[in-house]
């Protein structure tokens, strides 16, 4: 116990703002939703420490970890609740009272990501965050190739959202 | 294009280092993580418990205070019984399916194991329940004949009505659950048919 106490520390540790940053993405800057589902990726992370095996690296299986929390929280909103997600197609969050100028930076970030389809935005967000392909292309489960041909086809559409913005 | 992708990977990287002079609290998650399991447990469980005390209560009853005795009254009383027995046993598989479905999967395994889960789910809640509902009905008025012997005419109408209203309401409960299962299967497929292009 004390075991995977310490093992889920030292993960928290070391991938929280990557778990954070991939989920305000996913949620187009909204910073409740971000955190809700953030914890929502610890909590399943905590549930799946017994069962991990050393096949893949720890980074690689908190990704594993996000992508599927994100596409489980929103099949569970949109099955649940449509119209929660309709207003959320509009509501792309306003920064909050501490208008900077990065935080403005970063709504304009997730405003164009947040214009992509929810599996498309997971993809170019590991990307973004410099992850390998290889590992991408294991995180999501189809092979490298496809990946490439994936990726290509959604820099050519965010290449279109920035052009239109 | 590059140039855009450079651009987006350094506000990115910005963002993210905003993100780590936040925190959450880790002692919190764990506590919240393991009430989360206890609570799936139970939820898992509820159903079962409830139609186990059912199922005891019906043996009980038709063994102690209404031991039935005429043919047509045991099939009904097998069928009552048998129905929930399966109900039970299908729960349990159900289950077993939510417990195959892998956070740590890929995320084309896990949208895999959902959709065998889902659909399922689709086919317990639609066609097994409302057989199972039907088959429960028959044998609930199987008894009737042998009821009216020991009860007035006006109360084997209210004992059947009645039983009628429940049965209705819990023919358009599930006909709920099947919408549901049917969006959660219909928004799976849209992921899965998004991971393969």
């Amino acid at each position: 116990m004390s075991n995977k106490k310490s093992l889920f520390e030292k993960l928290f540790r070391d991938y929280q703002a990557m778990v954070r940053q991939m989920c305000l993405g996913f949620m187009k800057g909204d910073e409740d939703d971000a955190q809700d589902l953030a914890q929502e990726v610890f909590i399943n992370t905590w549930s799946a420490l017994d069962s991990f095996k050393n096949t893949s690296s720890h980074k690689t299986w908190i990704y594993r970890i996000t992508v599927n929390t994100c596409l489980k929280y929103i099949r569970d909103k949109k099955a649940g609740n449509q119209i929660r997600i309709d207003l959320m197609q509009e509501q792309i969050a306003e920064p909050e009272n501490q208008s900077k100028q990065s935080e403005q930076q970063h709504q304009s970030l997730y405003r164009a990501i947040g214009q992509l389809s929810e599996v498309d935005r997971l993809v170019i967000m590991m990307v973004l965050d410099e992850l390998d392909y290889k590992d991408i292309a294991s995180v999501i489960g189809i092979n490298e190739g496809n990946l490439r041909v994936k990726i290509h086809r959604i820099k050519k559409n965010l290449k279109k959202i920035l052009e239109n913005d | 294009m590059t140039d855009d992708l450079n651009d987006l990977k350094n506000k990115w990287q910005g963002a993210k280092k905003s993100q780590s002079s936040q925190s959450m609290d880790v002692q919190e998650i764990m506590t919240l993580s393991k009430k989360k399991m206890k609570s799936a447990i139970v939820m898992h469980l509820k159903n079962i418990i409830i139609l186990s005390i059912t199922l005891v209560v019906l043996f009980l009853f038709f063994k102690y205070v209404a031991p039935l005795q005429e043919v047509l009254s045991q099939i009904g009383i097998a069928l009552m019984i048998g129905g929930l027995v399966v109900r039970i046993l299908i729960e349990f598989y159900s289950i077993y399916l939510s417990y195959q479905i892998d956070m740590s999967d890929t995320a084309m395994q896990n949208s895999n194991s959902s959709l065998e889960f889902f659909k399922f789910r689709k086919t317990i809640h639609g066609s097994v329940m409302y057989t199972i509902l039907g088959l429960y009905t028959l044998g609930f008025y199987a008894l009737t004949p042998e009821f009216s012997l020991y009860f007035s005419t006006i109360m084997m109408v209210l004992i059947d009505g009645s039983y009628l209203v429940i049965a209705v309401i819990v023919g358009y409960f599930i006909n709920v659950g099947i919408k549901k299962e049917m969006k959660y299967l219909q928004e799976l497929l849209t992921i899965q048919n998004d991971l393969h292009t």
